[in-house]
């Protein structure tokens, strides 16, 4: 895919890590969300004034069952979100119980308040009207949401947690060391057999049927990652970069190459791969994945 | 350091695997940063950021129960959270003032690094004026492959959306951008 100019990669660099939430951020809208979904109505003091103090609810809801476990999610929450930006280490070694048994305990509850479940939520459909929203926050205004000025949120205060939590969502979909190849399960949303012919793409211009035709084509590739097929993927990447030798894909031939030949045990090749890639492309998106590959350390 | 979470995933105490349900508790951990960034790069201003989030997560928590699996999770969120943003860009519309470096929320001049926190900043805030040019469709996709850094074909999972349209809107995505980008600078230039 034809690439950005510098000048507009430089801005996408710089902004990056700039959106990312600061450590009380995370507590913030947690504490929001748990007020305005009714979660500790009638412990509202309570919870600002142990969220102000560090250690929210532990102690003023013991004495309600129900409500003790809900404070006990709101502390274990509250003590892991934010991906490195709390002290984990101040959560008593007793609350990964109660955590635990917090979450089955809410999911229990859940279930029993939907004694017949609804019909599940499509993945990607996600309807959500504004009405939903608004309907949700019946019990606090759009205009009274809970500690949710804004704070003096220095863009990139606590840069390691920043990086960390994005580092962790990458782990999330597993951006680590095969990433491009062994997470590609979007590949089976590739149509293999989608219209190629001009009346398929009526419509499109030639350019657009060249690039959906070299797309497809890539998504041969990336399939074969995903199956293990990583000799054959490997196979069909090197023969695509003659066929498409003027093509818009090839940054992500590259990188399905590299993660073809690591696959194999080419480490070697894979590294050289790398440094011709990086030295070409040093801020491309799939730099940092490439550098997390087997070619990278 | 082991999170509380990840000792109860650990001991098999919470249901994290693909096909069960995840907790709030474990959608919120994984999926908070994910959320605050996408809407503000997604064009929520900055100082709603916080409330949109909530939103976000109070339909989460409505609704988790309805979702199939946490193997979804990711693409079930995405799509809450662009709802939520263009609910939000709406409103912004409306309202009709502009998104922009508000002093107040630049960080500590004293800190160390507030040079280049400050320099981030305005990145960001150009960055988002120029994403702002673009259709929502164009900018999800530059969003996910130039910030989130993800590859098309996990958008296409993400979005359930066929990879070589989003090829498509991708190359010109990239296309709008540049000329914004252009006409950015050429503005920069006249002024004195």
């Amino acid at each position: 895919m034809s690439d950005l100019n510098d000048e507009a990669r430089s801005l996408f660099d710089a902004a990056r890590a700039g959106y990312e939430p600061n450590e009380g951020d995370g507590k913030r809208v947690l504490r929001g969300v748990l007020l305005r979904a009714g979660i500790v109505v009638g412990v509202t003091s309570a919870t600002r004034a142990g969220a102000a103090a560090g250690a929210p609810l532990a102690s003023g809801a013991a004495s309600s069952g129900g409500l003790a476990l809900k404070a006990a999610l709101w502390l274990a929450i509250g003590a892991s979100v934010g991906i490195g930006g709390y002290a984990i280490s101040r959560v008593p070694s007793g609350s990964v119980n109660v955590m635990a048994a917090s979450t089955q305990a809410h999911a229990g509850s859940t279930s029993t308040s939907r004694p017949s479940a609804p019909a599940r939520v499509a993945p990607g459909a996600a309807e959500v009207a504004p009405a939903n929203v608004e309907d949700a926050a019946t019990e606090h205004s759009q205009g009274s949401r809970p500690n949710t000025s804004p704070v003096s949120r220095a863009p990139g205060k606590g840069s390691p947690s920043s990086r960390a939590s994005s580092a962790s969502f990458n782990a999330d979909r597993g951006g680590s060391a095969h990433a491009i190849g062994a997470d590609t399960s979007g590949v089976a949303a590739f149509p293999l057999d989608a219209p190629s012919g001009p009346a398929g793409a009526s419509g499109a211009d030639a350019s657009s049927l060249a690039l959906s035709v070299e797309a497809r084509a890539l998504a041969e590739v990336q399939r074969d990652l995903k199956e293990g097929k990583n000799a054959e993927a490997l196979r069909l990447v090197e023969a695509q970069r003659q066929q498409f030798a003027h093509g818009e894909l090839q940054p992500e031939r590259d990188a399905a190459k590299i993660v073809a030949l690591c696959a194999v045990g080419r480490v070697a090749d894979a590294r050289a791969a790398a440094r011709a890639f990086l030295a070409n492309s040093p801020r491309s998106p799939f730099a940092a994945r490439i550098r997390a590959s087997c070619a990278g350390q | 350091m082991i999170s509380p979470l990840a000792a109860a995933d650990a001991a098999g105490d919470a249901p994290a695997g693909i096909g069960t349900v995840p907790s709030f508790a474990e959608l919120y951990q994984q999926h908070f940063a994910f959320v605050w960034r996408t809407l503000w790069r997604l064009g929520v201003w900055q100082a709603s950021v916080a409330d949109a989030a909530q939103d976000v997560f109070l339909v989460i928590h409505r609704r988790h129960a309805d979702l199939l699996g946490n193997d979804v999770a990711r693409s079930w969120v995405y799509g809450i959270v662009v709802r939520v943003a263009r609910d939000y860009r709406r409103g912004q519309l409306r309202k009709g003032l502009p998104g922009g470096l508000d002093p107040d929320e630049v960080s500590d001049p004293q800190a160390t690094n507030a040079v280049q926190q400050l320099e981030q900043h305005r990145a960001v805030v150009t960055l988002n004026r120029l994403l702002d040019t673009l259709d929502d469709e164009k900018r999800e996709v530059l969003v996910l492959v130039e910030l989130e850094q993800m590859t098309v074909p996990e958008i296409a999972e993400l979005l359930r959306t066929n990879a070589n349209t989003l090829y498509t809107r991708l190359r010109a995505a990239r296309q709008d951008f540049a000329r914004a980008l252009a006409r950015h600078r050429a503005t920069e230039r006249k002024q004195p």
